[in-house]
């Protein structure tokens, strides 16, 4: 009992002694930064401005950010003069080769001996070279943030500001092939999380003088760095304008996506049709710049985001200009059709059996009816069950390794739509019309208007069992006005439909050889409307003397 | 605010438009494939409707039925009622099942039905919603044996029917009606009601043959070859056929096409009309000599002359009977003649007392080796 006693009393003088640990810690901490604050006020009379005093900035960062052991702080002296300095950054987050090759330079300073600070500050700054961006600062409410994105802070005692050297280097993956929108020919790669190799990659595809890259700084925790490229003499300046106003009144603590700041850009936020284009493949961004648009890059998101996008936009993939005309026109008729099929098939399905049966021919109606004795459930109750079942099979497709993912497919294929079937749970026209439903549906190229038929799939199959064929013309009319409504940064979503841009139909859903394509799309309202020069007339070559008796 | 309100006004309309109160899956519901009628003691309606059974759905999606091939593929409803109506009110309480009327295929009429009890199904008909009016309409002797007879493939008989009526090369000739037909034909003057007229046979159906009407009562059962040679002259051969005796041989004609021409004038008061009937064909049989170009142009003649004779002898029966050739076959004549004979009346009542000419120009398309 007194051997208990004497371990809980043991137990609870531990506790004590921890908390007065911490509590002795966090008054050490206080106290320096107390005393930072304070000889930084009485100096410059505002808290936020950098005195000059190293040990103040010392107190401050160490007691800010000190605790963390990422955090690098270090006093060391420069010159022959040994004039004390400080050196500040995010361990992991720089350069070790930029900062020892500076350091390096640093002890070249020696001679001939500078005693005074500021004349030393100036040399540095006139002698960095191997960082790829140098800056001063005063406040700290830019020191902090800058340090913390990968800058190395260098403080000089006597000196009232300090410098940020651009020393940033992430642990970043190579630049790897596109997962998300697959190409069989033409270009592969995707973009990276890093905005500068974001950046070199567009570079590398549009080298044009005009290409700009215009930072912004979203996210007052994450301070994400955020670019808008466009082509200055392309785009129309209404466009760029509008998304930079909206880009700049984001206000947010934290932003790690792109898609956190999409939300933000677009016209109509509720509607279930995607306005941004959302891409990890730098030639589409290249190319769409070049047509006009303007992108949205994010640092540590390798997906970019195009806009203004009309529907067909969300059709359209490199591989339809990286294949002849012909075999990009067929894709994206295939593309439509599945859509249709996608859209109609299953909705007619159970519109047709349950409600309109009169609609269907004899035949028809006696073989459905004829596969459907003996099925416990109607068609509405079938379709759920089949589509429930697809959905979870692509989510767990998703979720799991690629070669599990293939195993995944097989077996929500074979085995269970064969076992279904012989359960006499739903009617073999049923497998049928599911897996054409969803290879419809599947061959959107981009992933967000994916969902949206996905969404409308839904409210097609409730219409259809609630209002048979009348239900599908009423959400089809439905739909067609809500996106004819829909405009996305003045430009209407339905064109070059609606409105009829007849030129833009050249690229819509077929693709004309490019020599036809000689002008961007009207309906971006662009600066240059002309891509090409009228096609050359190629001289006629006659190698043959049949050849010059035919044509003669 | 008020966009909302508006949109909340149309929405009572919009699910009072729909047909979502009679959802039913098609499993459900009892198909019918063909409705007869037939007149009962009384003056009341016999109604039978013919539905297909598990087994012959089934068959058709080939999973096997739980009676096998032995099964029957149709089943059949009757019931007697004042009314078509309350007739297949019994019949829908007969079964638990939806009787679906949206699917009917065939409307069958007993020949003896009374002109009263043709006019009232008529009228039931013509208001009944879920069934479109592309069902084909035939005649028969009898209801009972109609609905009784398989055919000889045990396939289900409506269907059967049905195809054949569809395919306009398949019969020698088409003379598919459709209750459309029907319904334009009883209150339009200038028009005479005619259905194919199908027997029951032990092996299936006869369907060469069409039965006449005048006004709602059935005047004359044609004969097969009447009912070709009417063809001919309504064009509506498909693949004619006809055997003729010449000089004592046989020959036999097929791939019968015909081009019919008619025209109508009035002579001292009396309307004339004339039938210039064109007709191609394949030699089919020929038991006399060999065929030299003049003997071919002889059985040319001769046919000409054997086919106009009987095509008359057809029109003036027609024409006796009070009947007329066709569904609004006079309608074009009434804006090109008589001034004063501006409606059909007045020519379906000219048209029984005119004077008929019959025209047939023949000529072998191919004669084979026989030459």
């Amino acid at each position: 009992m007194n051997q208990q006693r004497n371990g809980t009393t043991s137990s609870q003088e531990a506790v004590i002694a921890n908390t007065l640990k911490d509590l002795i810690e966090s008054s050490k901490y206080l106290s320096q930064h107390l005393e930072g604050l304070s000889a930084d006020l009485a100096a410059t009379g505002n808290l936020d401005l950098y005195s000059g005093s190293l040990t103040a900035a010392y107190n401050r960062l160490k007691s800010t950010l000190g605790r963390s052991p990422d955090i690098v702080i270090r006093k060391l002296t420069l010159g022959a003069s040994e004039i004390p300095a400080m050196v500040a950054f995010v361990d992991g987050q720089i350069s070790d080769s930029i900062l020892d090759r500076d350091a390096l330079m640093l002890g070249e300073l020696a001679t001939p001996a500078i005693t005074d600070p500021s004349t030393l500050f100036s040399a540095l700054e006139s002698h960095f070279l191997a960082v790829g961006n140098l800056k001063t600062s005063k406040k700290w409410s830019e020191i902090v943030p800058f340090m913390m994105l990968g800058m190395t802070v260098l403080a000089i005692e006597g000196v009232a500001k300090v410098m940020l050297l651009d020393t940033t280097k992430f642990p970043a993956r190579s630049v790897g092939q596109d997962q998300a929108e697959p190409s069989i020919k033409g270009p592969q790669e995707a973009f990276t999380e890093v905005l500068l190799t974001q950046m070199n990659q567009l570079r590398r595809r549009l080298p044009s003088q005009s290409l700009r890259f215009e930072p912004f700084t979203v996210g007052t925790d994450t301070h994400t760095q955020v670019l808008v490229a466009y082509l200055a003499d392309v785009a129309n300046p209404d466009i760029v304008w509008a998304v930079k106003t909206r880009l700049g009144a984001i206000q947010r603590a934290s932003v790690q996506t792109s898609n956190e700041i999409g939300e933000y850009l677009t016209d109509r936020r509720w509607t279930i049709f995607p306005q941004l284009r959302l891409t990890d493949r730098p030639d589409l961004v290249a190319r769409n710049l070049d047509q006009g648009k303007v992108a949205i890059l994010t640092a540590n998101d390798p997906t970019a985001m195009l806009l203004p996008n009309t529907l067909i936009d969300f059709y359209q993939t490199t591989q339809d200009y990286s294949t002849p005309f012909w075999d990009g026109s067929l894709m994206r008729v295939v593309r439509l059709a599945g859509l249709i099929i996608g859209l109609y098939l299953m909705p007619s399905y159970i519109a047709l059996t349950s409600s309109n049966t009169d609609l269907l021919p004899i035949k028809l109606l006696l073989t459905i009816t004829g596969a459907r004795q003996g099925i416990p459930f109607p068609p509405v109750v079938e379709v759920i069950i089949m589509w429930l079942i697809i959905e979870i099979l692509r989510e767990a497709a998703n979720r799991l390794p690629q070669q599990l993912a293939t195993t995944i497919g097989t077996v929500g294929a074979v085995v269970v739509g064969t076992a279904i079937v012989k359960a006499g749970l739903v009617d073999s026209l049923m497998i049928i019309i599911v897996t054409l439903t969803a290879l419809g549906l599947f061959t959107v190229p981009a992933i967000e208007m994916a969902s949206t038929w996905r969404w409308l799939f839904w409210i097609f199959v409730g219409a259809a069992w609630l209002f048979g064929v009348y239900g599908l013309v009423l959400i089809t009319v439905v739909t067609v006005v809500h996106v004819t409504s829909l405009e996305n940064f003045g430009v209407p979503y339905l064109s070059p439909f609606g409105p009829i841009r007849i030129s833009d139909l050249s690229d819509s859903w077929i693709r004309l050889p490019f020599p036809q394509l000689q002008r961007r799309p009207i309906t971006l309202r662009t600066l240059l409307p002309h891509q090409a020069e009228p096609d050359p007339v190629h001289p006629v070559l006659d190698l043959h003397r049949a050849q010059t008796r035919f044509r003669s | 605010m008020r966009r909302y309100w508006r949109i909340l006004a149309l929405l009572p309309l919009v699910i009072m438009l729909t047909g979502c109160w009679t959802n039913r899956p098609v499993e459900e519901r009892s198909l019918v494939l063909a409705m007869g009628f037939g007149p009962a003691p009384h003056g009341r309606v016999a109604v039978t409707v013919q539905v297909p059974t598990r087994t012959g759905l089934t068959s058709l999606t080939g999973t096997s039925g739980s009676g096998g091939s032995q099964s029957a593929q149709v089943y059949s409803l009757s019931a007697e009622g004042s009314t078509p109506g309350s007739a297949l009110s019994r019949i829908q309480g007969q079964v638990q099942t939806d009787v679906y009327l949206g699917q009917i295929q065939l409307l069958v009429f007993s020949r003896n039905l009374t002109r009263r009890q043709f006019l009232l199904i008529e009228r039931f008909l013509t208001r009944l919603a879920p069934m479109d009016k592309t069902a084909f309409v035939i005649a028969t002797p009898s209801i009972r044996q109609f609905f009784h007879t398989l055919t000889a493939a045990g396939q289900i008989p409506a269907l059967v029917l049905a195809s054949g009526f569809k395919c306009r090369q398949c019969a020698t000739v088409t003379y598919n009606q459709t209750q459309w037909d029907l319904e334009m034909s009883i209150p339009t003057p200038g028009s005479s009601l005619w259905m194919p007229y199908v027997i029951p046979i032990p092996t299936g159906f006869q369907t060469d043959r069409i039965l006449v009407y005048r006004g709602l009562q059935p005047v004359w059962a044609l004969s097969p070859r009447d009912t070709i040679l009417l063809g001919y002259l309504l064009g509506r051969t498909g693949k004619g056929y006809l055997s003729l005796t010449v000089d004592g041989e046989r020959l036999g004609v097929r791939m019968i096409q015909a081009s019919p021409h008619v025209s109508a004038k009035v002579v001292n008061g009396r309307l004339v009309m004339r039938f210039n009937l064109a007709l191609s064909g394949t030699l089919d049989t020929w038991t006399g000599q060999t065929l030299t170009p003049t003997s071919v142009n002889h059985l040319d003649a001769a046919i000409d002359r054997q086919v106009a004779a009987e095509t008359l002898r057809v029109m003036k029966r027609l024409q006796a009977d009070g009947a007329i050739p066709g569904n609004n076959w006079l309608a074009p004549f009434i804006w090109r003649q008589e001034p004063g004979w501006r409606n059909a009346a007045t020519w379906e009542a000219q048209y029984h007392k005119a004077g008929l000419i019959v025209h047939t120009e023949f000529h072998f398309n191919d004669v084979g080796d026989s030459m």
